[in-house]
């Protein structure tokens, strides 16, 4: 057995990493998508102290922030309908 | 000095076995927890993986031959390591992967525990840190196991047995 075949699982670095949380749509269109300035103004009403908004690779509207408790809050909303896919810290 | 079956490997304690046992759980759940997005159980998992490291650590100040820094840097040092038996503790190259799995699993949990400071929450290049160092480890381990079952089965030294036996005290390391 050759040894440099021991090697082969290394090449699993270049595989590409799982997408890390929830899958909201698989919709590229964005047309459908509400306006991000809109999402973002309904989401501060749920996070006022806001630290990132973002669109993930599972192509969802993501927060990340602070809660009117001062609770750190991460929540996940779909793009199109606006309604959240998942919440919780971070 | 011979090795491989004419030189039979020291027994590895229980708690080494214990931690090996919940290193693997805490990696696999830790893959499957990321998949289901399950945050709550993944910090835990992450937690207790961290913990079991650091067990490990105040393992190889102990008194067990096999869990010693000790003889681990003598096998760095030297190429091998012995008990007073003559009991073969650790080669050069086993060290070596032990050492970049031990740094693997904490570069995981640190990136991991990272996402949770205010710098780096929801940052790109953080998630993505996390992620690479995991997949470096997965790879490690995948390496480890290729080694240890080609050992098992090539060398006829049936190493992946320890897993759950601990090594044989005997002449024979066969079952």
């Amino acid at each position: 057995m050759r040894s440099w075949l021991l090697l082969a699982p290394l090449g699993l670095l270049f595989v590409n990493a799982a997408v890390a949380g929830p899958t909201c749509t698989k919709e590229d269109d964005r047309s459908q998508w509400l306006p991000a300035a809109q999402m973002l103004e309904r989401a501060t009403h749920e996070v006022p102290k806001l630290k990132l908004f973002k669109v993930t690779d599972g192509n969802c509207y993501e927060i990340y922030g602070w809660d009117a408790a001062g609770k750190k809050v991460e929540i996940y909303y779909h793009p199109v309908s606006g309604e959240i896919v998942k919440r919780g810290s971070w | 000095m011979a090795v491989g079956k004419d030189c039979p490997a020291a027994r590895w304690s229980l708690a080494q076995r214990l931690i090996h046992a919940g290193l693997l759980v805490g990696m696999i759940g830790g893959w499957w927890t990321a998949q289901i997005s399950a945050d709550t159980p993944h910090e835990w998992l992450g937690w207790g993986m961290m913990a079991l490291v650091g067990l490990r650590i105040v393992l190889g100040f102990g008194r067990h031959p096999q869990a010693q820094w000790r003889g681990m840097a003598r096998a760095l040092w030297r190429g091998t390591a012995t008990d007073s038996a003559g009991r073969l503790l650790w080669q050069r190259r086993s060290v070596a992967s032990v050492m970049m799995l031990l740094l693997l699993v904490l570069g995981t949990g640190v990136t991991g525990w990272m996402l949770t400071w205010e710098t780096f929450a929801g940052d790109d290049a953080a998630e993505q840190r996390h992620e690479w160092f995991f997949y470096a480890l997965l790879a490690w381990v995948l390496l480890h196991v290729t080694v240890v079952l080609w050992l098992s089965v090539h060398a006829r030294t049936w190493r992946v047995l320890d897993i759950v036996r601990g090594g044989s005290l005997d002449s024979s390391s066969k079952p």
